[in-house]
């Protein structure tokens, strides 16, 4: 029981509840009596020193008459006056007494007194007269007397409502704390059973619970999501890597079992080892996606040309498109410089250009084209062939995906992915446009300079997909 | 980080502080004040008949003021007389 968070969280809402309460009611005591304070010592001074001047116009006699008729004026009786002797001994005045606690001249004492058998408080201040005379000038301070008897008892009902309003609001907070926790903790417990699909309730009020719930929900969709990809991979994997090795195993039985010679072995051999050889490629291929989206490439970061880079591409591709009567298009600056990983660009430009030659049909153009932006660089790779619908376009940078007319090609369904990993390695984005008919992939990296890459974090690119 | 206990703690110890030192600094025993007796009565009476001549209000506090005061009500009744040599001081010729 003492160990519930949701009870620490009432007492300490009931404990600075309280504290609150006590610390404003000892304000207003404080500033009310300070004012009431500074009041009677203005009145006290302003009194002496009417006094003082009245000892240096007449004497001992002038003082007095003035102070006894001072105090036959006084309506609002509370004023105090004592002028004494040397000895002590009362000359004329309203005290009793010279008081024995008022030893320092120049002083503000607080002084008890009767006032016709009624006990009240009294601020009083010594001065010192020419020939060892004595004065004492004081005022009641009745409102401060007041306020002091009435503290207590203000303070005992304060701290009786202040507790009930504590225990009250504790309890709220308590009940506010629990269900929140309940429901996330309820959330949580499904989610280990298995309900994968289950999300922590938001009020709708807008506050700071519905702000954690949806955070909450946000890291569980972001979850959800991760791990449809890993099962789609999954899937993928075992669906697309079943037929090669299972053409391979074939041959091989098929080889054992039906051979002439050693030539027909030797070629069957060869032919499943070619198979196998692909199902290595798409090994290497998920690997290396993997890696590029680890970020650990960004330390190998260079100053790097894409001019020369592009143009010998172009050059190296523009053979691959003349066999299939298609026509290369090169529109590059002779110089773009830019920062990033020089082999994995080229991968994903090489990428981009495989793709536009496979798909676009005889006799078109396929255009390469690149050049700065605000912030980096930009690579455009244009086809006319089949292009992608809109549908699929938001799938198309997945592992493994193919489209209705990519299915009938052959391909791991990798390449667009790892053009993606690489936007992302180099905090930009790959953008794909269905310009229908053909395909338009935009490639754009802003990689910054390696002086702000260190002190830099790691924000992640995009892919996005648009419909021209 | 402060614990609420002791956030507590110091939040009422300055009231605590500031009645246990008023009280420290007090005369233990309370001093007698003479301006609320009835011979501080009679005194004052007697002050104002040094005025001959007084005004129907003055007049009317004057005589309440010594009935008052024969009656043991001495704070009103000094009351009422102060009232009437504050207006006698002030807007009376002096006698």
């Amino acid at each position: 029981m003492i160990r519930s968070a949701s009870l620490k969280l009432a007492a300490v809402y009931g404990l600075l509840f309280a504290a609150s309460a006590f610390a404003l009611v000892f304000f207003l005591w404080w500033a009310t009596t300070g004012l009431l304070d500074a009041q009677v010592e203005a009145a006290i001074r302003a009194d002496a020193q009417g006094l003082e001047e009245r000892w240096d116009e007449g004497g001992l006699p002038a003082m007095v008459l003035t102070i006894q008729e001072r105090l036959s004026e006084n309506v609002d009786d509370d004023a105090i006056y004592s002028l004494n002797d040397a000895l002590l001994r009362r000359v004329t005045g309203n005290l009793e007494r010279w008081p024995a606690n008022v030893t320092q001249p120049g002083i503000f004492y607080e002084l008890p007194v009767t006032r016709a058998g009624i006990k009240s408080l009294a601020e009083v201040y010594r001065y010192d007269l020419p020939g060892g005379m004595r004065l004492l000038v004081g005022r009641d301070v009745k409102g401060r007397a007041q306020l002091k008897r009435l503290l207590p008892g203000t303070l005992l009902y304060s701290a009786v409502l202040v507790a009930v309003l504590a225990l009250a609001g504790g309890l709220v907070m308590r009940n506010l704390f629990r269900s929140m926790v309940a429901d996330v903790s309820s959330t949580a417990a499904a989610i280990a059973r298995g309900d994968l699909a289950r999300r922590v309730r938001r009020s709708g009020r807008g506050d700071e619970f519905d702000a954690m719930a949806e955070a909450i929900n946000n890291m569980l969709e972001r979850i959800a999501k991760l791990m449809d990809g890993v099962r789609q991979v999954s899937n993928s994997i075992a669906h697309d890597l079943r037929t090669p090795i299972a053409r391979a195993r074939a041959r091989l039985e098929d080889a054992a079992s039906h051979a002439q010679g050693e030539e027909e072995l030797r070629a069957a051999v060869e032919r499943a080892v070619g198979d196998l050889d692909a199902v290595t490629a798409v090994f290497q291929a998920l690997m290396r996606i993997a890696e590029i989206e680890a970020g650990a490439r960004r330390s190998a970061f260079a100053e790097i040309d894409l001019g020369p880079l592009l143009a010998d591409l172009a050059e190296l591709y523009s053979a691959v498109a003349e066999e299939r009567d298609l026509t290369l298009k090169l529109s590059v600056p002779d110089t773009l410089p830019t920062h990033g990983d020089r082999d994995l660009v080229q991968q994903a430009v090489a990428n981009l250009l495989d793709n536009a030659i496979k798909f676009s049909p005889a006799g078109s153009e396929v255009a390469l084209s690149a050049g700065p932006t605000d912030k980096g660089v930009r690579i455009t790779v244009t086809d006319h062939g089949p292009g992608i619908p809109p549908a699929e376009l938001a799938r198309a940078t997945e592992r493994f995906f193919r489209g209705e007319v990519a299915r009938s090609t052959p391909g791991s369904g990798l390449g667009l992915a790892l053009v993606q990993a690489v936007a992302t390695l180099h905090y930009g984005a790959l953008v794909l446009e269905d310009t229908a008919p053909g395909l338009r992939a935009t490639l754009t990296l802003q990689a910054p300079a390696p002086r702000m890459d260190a002190a830099s974090s790691t924000p992640h690119g995009t892919a996005i997909a648009t419909v021209a | 980080m402060i614990r609420p206990a002791t956030l507590l703690l110091l939040t009422m110890a300055p009231p605590l502080l500031a009645l246990s030192g008023a009280v420290a600094r007090a005369e233990p025993q309370p001093v007698i004040i003479l301006t609320d007796t009835l011979e501080y009565c009679e005194q004052l009476q007697h002050r104002t008949q040094q005025w001959p001549v007084l005004s129907p209000d003055v007049k009317y506090l004057i005589r309440e003021g010594h009935q008052m005061c024969d009656h043991g009500e001495i704070r009103g009744g000094i009351n009422r007389l102060r009232r009437a040599l504050r207006i006698l001081n002030h807007h009376t010729p002096a006698p």
